[in-house]
């Protein structure tokens, strides 16, 4: 059965106060999220670029020494694509790491405000009970 | 028992750990079909021989596919450890609310002891009753007495412009700031008093503290969280309650909120939110941007849609932010 908290101002205190602190956490995980894309963004193109001009170097070595047809040639060329390749593909393995441990200590915050929610939402109906047993 | 709401809170808690990772495996899928793409286009134009191309895509291919399965390896064991904590929450939050009744047996205990000894009557169970409903139907009064004059205010741009007010806040616009700090208050009405019921472990739960009249029903205009907006229409469905129109734009251009939810998605939209926040910015007026977007833009739809959510921040829109 439900009991009288809304009278109770240090529970109301609290709930004002967890409610600002868990919007200040969400918009604070959601500018930490945003930057690491940001990072992405410009890190990927240059990934791309220096892939480019180390396939460039190699087509040059290869040309300048007549060996454009040979397989050593193609496989220079596979080597620097896989280069790349673990360049792109470990940078944004982290940032979704880094994404994902951003959003999971977010949730484990917000958990935590539960319990303590819980908690206080426990002691003040202790209180407003025993205040309206005492009325009588 | 879990109430809806903790169970929800596990499919969140597992879900936004999932989301990242599934984010970043698209992202080195894509990043490895072109990688392979663009490999076996340029050894095709070298004239590299077709035995060749099993070759190129192996080894291009691995790191990606090394990394991917990483990031589902870290997904499963990040969802698994996300849903424990949730699920270890929810059996927390339910032995506290367990803990209630156990404490109000204390207290009536108590009580009753000191009556015995001080020659009063026990409380009885009817009057117990009696005297809890009553106290926690009581309970609104002051919270609302210590909203009203802001209610007031509340209404007052609800009546206005209510729908562009909600996606300013939405955006983070102006008139955004005032919008949203009464929604907030609203919200603290509703939260406290449906909160209270939760970790009480009212016998029937939420529809009954509903039923006294203590929680108030939810309101799809008050919430920010889609999630919660979707929670609020379908209760409000089941019980056949009239179910207010969440996004008074949809009304007023005369689409389904889905539909304006998908208009919102597409390129368009951005192109031409950019363009009205630059005449925003410029000072512009509404018919000028509403020039703007039909010299540009052939979606008459999406027109009326953007110049809905600016109307009230152009020049000679008639709406002033605060009032």
């Amino acid at each position: 059965m439900p009991l009288p908290l809304g009278a109770d101002p240090a529970y109301l205190a609290f709930l004002r106060a967890v409610g600002a602190e868990d919007l200040g956490d969400a918009a604070g995980t959601q500018s930490d999220v945003d930057a690491v894309g940001r990072g992405l963004e410009s890190r990927l193109p240059r990934i791309a670029e220096q892939g480019a001009d180390a396939r460039r170097q190699i087509s040059g070595n290869f040309e300048s020494r007549g060996l454009l047809r040979s397989g050593s040639y193609e496989q220079g060329l596979a080597r620097a694509r896989r280069a790349e390749a673990y360049d792109t593909s470990d940078t944004v393995g982290a940032a979704g790491g880094q994404v994902a441990e951003l959003t999971a200590a977010l949730v484990r915050r917000r958990l935590a405000r539960q319990r303590q929610g819980a908690e206080q939402g426990l002691a003040a109906s202790g209180r407003a009970y025993a205040e309206s047993l005492g009325e009588r | 028992m879990a109430t809806r709401e903790e169970l929800d809170a596990v499919a969140r808690g597992g879900s936004q750990g999932r989301a990242a990772y599934a984010q970043a495996q698209e992202l080195i899928a894509s990043q490895r079909k072109a990688a392979i793409g663009a490999a076996l286009a340029e050894a095709a134009q070298r004239g590299a021989p077709a035995g060749m191309q099993d070759e190129i895509s192996t080894t291009v291919g691995a790191p990606y596919d090394r990394q991917i399965g990483n990031l589902a390896q870290a997904s499963a064991s990040r969802t698994a450890e996300l849903d424990q904590l949730s699920v270890g929450n929810a059996a927390y939050m339910s032995q506290v609310a367990a803990a209630g009744p156990a404490m109000r047996g204390a207290l009536e205990r108590r009580l009753a002891a000191k009556r015995a000894g001080g020659g009063g009557g026990e409380l009885s169970d009817s009057e117990l009753s009696k005297r809890l409903i009553g106290a926690a139907r009581a309970e609104r009064e002051p919270l609302e007495a210590e909203v009203a004059p802001t209610q007031a205010a509340l209404d007052q741009v609800k009546a206005k412009r209510w729908g562009t007010a909600y996606s300013q806040i939405q955006r983070g616009q102006k008139g955004g700031a005032l919008a949203g700090r009464l929604v907030k208050i609203n919200e603290q009405l509703a939260t406290p008093v449906e909160t209270r019921a939760r970790q009480l472990g009212v016998a029937a739960g939420i529809d009954q503290a509903r039923a006294y009249g203590v929680v108030p029903d939810p309101d799809p205009l008050t919430v920010q969280d889609e999630a919660s907006r979707l929670r609020a229409v379908d209760y409000l469905d089941q019980r056949g309650k009239p179910k207010p129109v969440a996004d008074p734009i949809a009304k007023s251009i005369g689409v389904s909120e889905p539909e304006v939810a998908r208009l919102r998605t597409t390129s368009t939209y951005k192109k031409m939110r950019k363009d009205a926040e630059l005449a925003r910015q410029g000072a512009r007026s509404l018919d000028e941007l509403k020039a703007l977007l039909n010299t540009k833009y052939k979606g008459r739809t999406l027109t009326r849609l953007v110049l809905e959510e600016y109307r009230p921040l152009l020049v000679g829109s008639g709406y002033e932010p605060g009032s």
